[in-house]
């Protein structure tokens, strides 16, 4: 994990553009196991480096699109936005399914963190101060979310917590340990890290290549998954970041998020954060751990799905 | 998309403009005393059931439509008990509440609620 760390520094600190071939950082990532590749999109460059950088491919889900191309975040699928627009047709609420439905110089983003699906059209701005390395959803390695956004590329929410190939640290919201007894009953304390973990760490990725043994990447997370799990790899809920069946896949991005699915009983959901507020009146709702209560939100406030039946307040 | 930190922080802050407003229009209230008394006596009564060892109730007033509770926390789980229960317990009583977590000063946790009488709404602004 160090050795992540240490190469995420120098990654931002060494202003690392692409590795030259038989360079000494190229060789110490291929003998790390890792993608080097690293987009340079620096202040310098922000003016050239906006949405419309040129012809240059784009990757869209799991395909290379052809030069010319776009990718309809909606379908996962290239198509020509010249010649057959109506192949990705603008949404009915303003939002965008291609970068080609926003200004120039904006970007259709996933608020939700996904790599694919629908988006709002945002200014990435200028890419000054502080940054950590991202893996964008086409695979490349950016020097930070800004950069990714500026060449056109979404960031999905496990690519936002380092380059391309790498374990990820948790994304925040982490608590620290000394031992197992300090962390959740899903959890357990890393000594050399002092924080909690949940299960082994994701992997961001663009392609299959850039993930472990016996694992894919995901087009629609941009995170590398088991490939034997039938519904590991699927777009989560509205509303929702990852998918997911239970809490504890869901806390290796943060202790405070959960599973949030519709019905009990490890049906198919998806992360999202516990809400840390909530307001309304009584109306009461069953939640899955068999307690009432005020209205959903509530509920969400505690990390418990809703029972939609109440079968579990009976 | 913000990191944790920022959205820790904004959700931090629209929390706090929230509690803000609504305390504000819970110090311009005059009381009403017997209304007020009893709200006071029934959300003291069923905190102190909730808190038990784990907590403390720092704050708890009532006026004429609003009431206002603050409470402290020693852990997560007292909290959650706390948020989920209390609104469950006295909303037969009063009609709708605002409850909101905060990260207090030195990693302490607070909750800090409101609920307002039958036939009124705690005035919650808009928050961009």
């Amino acid at each position: 994990m160090t050795r992540v760390m240490l190469l995420a520094a120098c990654l931002v600190a060494c202003g690392t553009a692409h590795v030259p071939e038989g360079d000494a950082g190229h060789d110490a990532a291929i003998d790390a196991g890792l993608d080097a590749r690293v987009v340079d999109l620096g202040e310098d460059a922000s003016v050239d480096a906006g949405v419309d950088a040129g012809p240059t491919a784009v990757r869209c889900g799991a395909t290379d699109c052809a030069v010319g191309e776009a990718c309809c975040f909606d379908t996962g699928a290239c198509f020509d936005p010249i010649a057959d627009p109506t192949a990705c047709p603008v949404p009915p609420d303003g939002e965008c399914r291609a970068n080609e439905h926003c200004a120039e110089g904006q970007v259709c983003i996933a608020l939700d963190g996904t790599c694919l699906g629908e988006g709002r059209c945002i200014d990435p701005g200028g890419c000054g101060g502080d940054s950590e390395p991202v893996c964008g959803c086409d695979g490349e390695t950016y020097p930070s979310r800004c950069a990714a956004h500026r060449a056109g590329v979404r960031v999905g929410e496990v690519g936002s917590g380092g380059a391309c190939g790498q374990p990820q640290l948790a994304a925040g919201g982490r608590r620290r340990c000394d031992d197992d007894g300090d962390c959740p009953a899903d959890g357990r304390c890393d000594m050399d890290e002092g924080f909690c973990v949940w299960g082994p760490p994701r992997v961001a990725c663009g392609h299959d290549g850039q993930c472990p043994e016996g694992s894919d990447c995901c087009p629609y997370t941009g995170a590398c998954f088991d490939a034997s799990c039938d519904d590991c790899c699927r777009q989560p809920p509205p509303g929702t970041y990852f998918p997911c069946r239970q809490d504890s896949e869901c806390h290796q991005f943060d202790i405070f998020h959960f599973c949030q699915s519709v019905g009990c009983g490890g049906a198919l959901g998806g992360c999202r954060g516990m809400p840390s507020s909530c307001g309304g009146e009584l109306s009461p709702v069953c939640g899955c751990d068999g307690s009432e209560y005020t209205n959903e939100c509530w509920a969400w406030m505690e990390g418990v799905d809703v029972d939609p039946d109440g079968l579990s307040c009976l | 998309m913000p990191s944790y930190e920022q959205m820790f922080a904004e959700d931090q802050r629209v929390n706090a403009i929230r509690v803000s407003a609504v305390s504000e229009a819970l110090a311009a209230q005059g009381r009403d005393p017997d209304w007020a008394r009893e709200m006071e006596l029934l959300l003291e009564r069923t905190s102190s059931e909730l808190l038990t060892d784990n907590g403390r109730l720092i704050r708890l007033e009532c006026r004429s439509t609003l009431c206002a509770v603050r409470a402290q926390h020693q852990d997560e789980e007292s909290q959650a008990q706390f948020i989920s229960t209390l609104p469950m317990r006295v909303l037969r009583d009063l009609d709708g509440a605002f409850l909101a977590r905060f990260a207090g000063e030195g990693g302490s946790l607070e909750t800090h609620g409101f609920f307002a009488r039958r036939g009124h709404a705690v005035p919650l602004p808009e928050v961009q």
